[in-house]
């Protein structure tokens, strides 16, 4: 046993259960690094370098679905899972209902993510984008997140705290949405609704689980996080309640415009396109909240790693919804569809938004978790230059290339001449990869470097707070 | 005064524009999917988005009822306070020498 919690005494539950985050922190990190690893073989393939070349198990279709599935369910739920686990017993002074719950549903999701990683390579992925989860792992990930929903919720209602934070709005939404989705993408066209219904219930699932699941969980977690470490309250509560109903409200259901021009009727994906573009109305609330919270302490970006990992990440949510809502256009979509635009747009949001979010919360819950204090400030500041700089360079190269190929396809060139003109886009992308490679190595080996310090600084291994069971 | 008056406007803005605004392009949506269903047009799809919307909606409902039932609305404002207020008491009470935003600094301030 590390010693990172003080042991709580005869008839009491510590109030965070910080070796059941510290945990899921360490699972996020490991899947991260599988999940780079995996995106950067499919990135040599597009340079005809790929290094699995004729094993079937390791084609490149597979392990580009072990790329997007672990970066999803592995690197982002394990951290949303640690962050909701250390918000919501400080937000709610109750512990979690049950810990050895917690460990329960910790090896339940390492397994699920283990199966599908060995389901996906094996051929088992469903062909359901994000929704490549293999069948038989599909009723294991319902009953850990069941599990998890009921976890999370009771000290929610238990709480007695007269008002409800803002975060807590936003997890119960996630909660009472993500079950849901999961099982509409991943049961419904597989099983039931097949052809373009399915299809379209598809593109319902992949926008719902960004919009229902990452995006209220990771909003969350930043409205939680960000005033704590600019030891300022937000903005405007109220603001935070509008957008958080905003998007409980309007925001399901989005995913249609992920097939415009599609045998889907012409009326219906008007009806998306609209409704995508009005919400973006919630999106701004969360924008100006943030900003209005960092007005005066501006200086927080440069001194604490953190902030700046949350300001970067929300720059980056500003440009993708301001893109999002002429991208869902037809005269958009007419150019950028099926092109390398939309995997720019997709790490913009899930990796420089979310991912750099998840980035500032490991800078805090770490050292926190471990009860030792960063070992290596400065590589963690190299790292989020090269993260910064890998992520900047890699969404614009492959927006460029989005155009080249819309424009080329558009002019009725031949296919192969699309393709030789994206050769050098792609070989930026490996390059820019390879620069977000780095940066996480020296992140990881960070993480390794702080575990491995004594931890003889007093206080600092103190953390835990008792509560009476 | 004035910024609080302000902070208001904007406040009161924003809750109009989100209902106005993406409540009528949600309910455009929603009514066109609903036309799929009486189009007889891609079968299943509208009245699987329609119905996993409604059962999406009922814990959020009941959360909403619960909170309003429970008092939680009463200061819309006071939670925000409170949770710094949560966060020194937690950490007075755990003995921890540090809190949320004195782990790291970084960048220039690196130490």
């Amino acid at each position: 046993m590390t010693p990172t919690t003080i042991p709580a005494s005869a008839g009491t539950r510590h109030l965070v259960n910080l070796a059941l985050v510290r945990w899921h922190l360490t699972a996020s990190a490991v899947c991260y690094a599988v999940s780079l690893l995996a995106g950067l073989a499919y990135a040599f393939q597009f340079n005809n370098l790929y290094p699995f070349a004729g094993i079937e198990f390791l084609s490149p279709g597979r392990v580009r679905m072990v790329h997007t599935n672990i970066a999803a369910y592995g690197f982002i739920a394990n951290a949303f899972i640690a962050g909701l686990l250390f918000a919501i017993p400080r937000l709610t002074k109750r512990p979690i209902l049950s810990d050895a719950l917690g460990w329960v549903i910790f090896w339940a999701w390492q397994l699920v993510l283990t199966l599908t990683v060995i389901g996906v390579l094996a051929g088992f992925g469903q062909a359901i984008e994000w929704g490549e989860t293999p069948v038989f792992v599909d009723p294991l990930v319902l009953v850990g997140l069941v599990l998890l929903v009921v976890n999370m919720t009771v000290p929610i209602l238990q709480s007695t705290e007269q008002g409800l934070y803002v975060s807590l709005w936003y997890f119960l939404a996630a909660f009472a949405w993500t079950g849901l989705v999961y099982f509409m993408g991943n049961y419904l066209p597989q099983f039931w609704i097949p052809g373009t219904a399915g299809a379209a219930i598809t593109g319902l699932f992949i926008h719902d689980l960004v919009g229902l699941f990452v995006t209220p969980i990771g909003w969350g977690l930043m409205y939680f996080f960000v005033p704590l470490l600019l030891r300022k309250p937000i903005w405007s509560h109220a603001l935070s309640l509008i957008g958080f109903w905003g998007l409980a409200f309007f925001y399901p259901m989005q995913g249609v415009h992920h097939f415009l021009f599609s045998p889907i009727p012409m009326y219906a994906q008007y009806g998306a396109i609209v409704a995508t573009i009005a919400v973006e109305i919630v999106v701004l609330t969360v924008i100006v909240n943030f900003f209005g919270t960092l007005h005066g302490r501006a200086d927080a970006i440069r001194g604490n790693l953190a902030v700046r990992w949350f300001f970067t990440g929300i720059i980056f949510y500003a440009i993708t919804c301001f893109q999002c809502a002429f991208q869902v256009t037809l005269t958009f979509q007419k150019i950028i569809h099926f092109t390398d635009w939309v995997v720019g747009h997709a790490h913009m949001v899930m990796y420089g938004v979310f991912g750099f979010w998840i980035m500032g919360m490991f800078i805090e819950l770490w050292p926190r978790c471990i009860g030792r204090p960063w070992a290596t400030p400065r590589l963690l500041t190299a790292h989020y230059w090269l993260t910064f700089v890998g992520i900047v360079i890699m969404v614009l190269d492959l927006t460029a290339a989005g155009l080249v190929q819309g424009f080329s396809w558009a002019g009725l060139s031949h296919w192969g001449e699309s393709v030789v003109a994206s050769m050098p886009f792609w070989w930026v992308r490996t390059v820019a990869g390879l620069i977000i490679i780095a940066g996480q190595g020296l992140f990881l080996y960070s993480m390794w470097a702080t575990a491995r310090r004594p931890a003889t600084e007093p206080g600092m291994v103190r953390i835990g707070t008792p509560v009476e069971a | 005064m004035k910024e609080r008056s302000v902070r208001g406007l904007i406040i009161v803005g924003f809750a109009v524009a989100v209902l106005v605004v993406a409540g009528l392009g949600f309910a455009y949506k929603m009514s066109e999917f609903a036309v799929t269903i009486m189009k007889d047009e891609i079968e299943g799809f509208g009245a699987v988005a329609i119905s996993i919307y409604l059962v999406g909606m009922v814990p959020i409902l009941f959360f909403t009822l619960w909170a309003i039932a429970t008092g939680r609305f009463r200061d819309i404002e006071h939670p925000k306070y409170r949770l710094l207020e949560l966060d020194d008491e937690i950490e007075r009470g755990g003995g921890v020498s540090y809190r949320v935003g004195a782990t790291v600094a970084g960048g220039r301030g690196a130490r």
